[in-house]
C-alpha cells in the first residue's frame, strides 16, 4: 500500500522530536521501574497513555504513597491542555463523533503545534505520520529504559530537549507584535501559576490568554 | 506499588477522554448530517461569516488561531523553570535560553 506523501513527510519531519521522545521516555522506563513499577506495566503505560507529563506526574504520586484517584488527577490536570488544543483540531477531522475522537489521539504537544496552517485549521495526514514517529519512539524508549543502563537524563541536561523544540515552534509562531504580546502574556501567567496551582494548571491558564480573540 | 494496574487504565482513560472530548464536540462544518447534530448554526450559514470556516463557532474560532504562542511560550518557561511547585534556574533553564537566541538569530538547533 502507497504511504501518502503528507504522512511520510510528517513522519520525516517529526524524526527529530522523535529522537527527543526517545531519551525522555528512556528516562521515564528507568524511573518507573526505580520507582518499583514492574517493567511490563511501564511499558503497556507508555503504549497505551503515550502522555508523558501524565505518566510521569502519575507515577511519581503512586510513588510518594498517594492514591489511585490522585494519580489520576495528576495526569488529567497535565493533560488538560490537550482539551484546547483539540477544540482547535475537531473541525479538521472527518467523520463521526468516535472517529474524530480517535484521530484526537495523535495529538502532543509538537504534532499539534507544527500541524496548524495559520488559519485555523490542520494537516492531520502530516500530524498522523509527526505523531507516529514520536509514538514508537516513545514506546521503543520505554523498553529500553525499564532494562535501564542508568542515564540521568537530568544530569546530562536532556531535558532541556524539550522546550527548546517548543521554543523554537513559538519563535516561528510570533511573526507579529500582538502575537508576542500574548506570548508573554501566557508565559507570565503560567509562571506566576506555578508556586500556587498544582502542575498542569499553569499550562491550560495559560490558554486561556487566547480568549481576547473573543473581543471583535 | 498497589492499585498499579488500575492507575494505568484509569490514566489510559482519562488521556482518551481529554484528547478525544474536543474532536468529538467540533467536527467540520460540512460533515454529513447524520453525524453532526452538534451543529448550532443551520449550515448555510457557515460560509457567510468568515472567521466560521473552520467549522467552529465564529468567536471559538478566533480563540483558536490565537492559542499557539500563549500555550507554547507556556510550555517553554514551565519545562525549562518549574520544579514542581518551585521556580528554579537550572542548566536546563540556560540550554534554552541558549538555544532560543540562536534561533532568534536565525540560526537553526534543529537537526535537519
Amino acid at each position: 500500500m502507497p504511504v501518502p506523501p503528507r504522512l511520510r513527510q510528517g513522519l520525516r519531519d517529526g524524526v527529530p522530536f522523535a529522537a527527543a521522545s526517545f531519551l525522555l521516555s528512556f528516562s521515564f522506563g528507568a524511573v518507573a521501574t526505580a520507582a518499583g513499577v514492574p517493567p511490563v506495566a511501564a511499558v503497556v503505560m507508555s503504549a497505551v497513555v503515550y502522555a508523558g507529563s501524565a505518566q510521569f506526574a502519575s507515577i511519581a504520586v503512586l510513588a510518594a504513597g498517594g492514591g489511585v484517584g490522585s494519580a489520576v488527577l495528576a495526569a488529567a490536570l497535565m493533560n488538560s491542555r490537550f482539551l484546547a488544543m483539540g477544540v482547535a483540531l475537531g473541525p479538521s477531522l472527518p467523520g463521526g463523533r468516535l472517529r474524530r475522537a480517535v484521530q484526537g489521539q495523535a495529538v502532543v504537544d509538537s504534532s499539534w503545534a507544527m500541524a496548524a496552517r495559520g488559519d485555523g485549521t490542520f494537516d492531520r495526514t502530516w500530524l498522523f505520520g509527526h505523531s507516529l514517529a514520536q509514538y514508537v519512539c516513545w514506546v521503543a524508549g520505554t523498553a529500553l529504559g525499564v532494562v535501564g543502563v542508568g542515564v540521568d537524563v537530568q544530569a546530562l541536561g536532556l531535558d532541556a530537549v524539550f522546550p527548546t523544540f517548543f521554543l523554537a515552534l513559538l519563535l516561528a509562531e510570533v511573526r507579529t507584535r500582538s502575537r508576542v504580546g500574548l506570548a508573554l502574556a501566557g508565559a507570565g501567567l503560567a509562571l506566576a501559576l506555578v508556586p500556587v496551582a498544582p502542575p498542569g494548571v499553569p499550562v491550560l491558564a495559560a490558554s486561556a490568554v487566547a480568549l481576547v480573540g473573543l473581543r471583535r | 506499588m498497589r492499585h498499579l494496574w488500575l492507575t494505568v487504565a484509569l490514566v489510559a482513560l482519562v488521556t482518551f477522554v481529554i484528547k478525544g472530548l474536543g474532536p468529538a464536540l467540533f467536527g467540520p462544518p460540512t460533515s454529513s448530517p447524520s453525524s453532526s447534530p452538534e451543529s448550532a448554526s443551520p449550515p448555510s450559514a457557515a460560509g457567510v461569516d468568515g472567521a466560521d470556516r473552520a467549522g467552529l463557532p465564529a468567536p471559538l474560532a478566533r480563540v483558536v488561531l490565537l492559542l499557539a504562542p500563549p500555550l507554547l511560550a507556556a510550555l517553554v518557561v514551565t519545562n525549562a523553570l518549574a520544579d514542581g511547585d518551585r521556580l528554579a534556574v537550572g542548566a536546563d533553564t540556560l540550554g534554552v535560553a541558549t538555544a532560543g537566541v540562536l534561533v532568534w538569530r536565525g540560526l537553526t538547533v534543529l537537526p535537519a
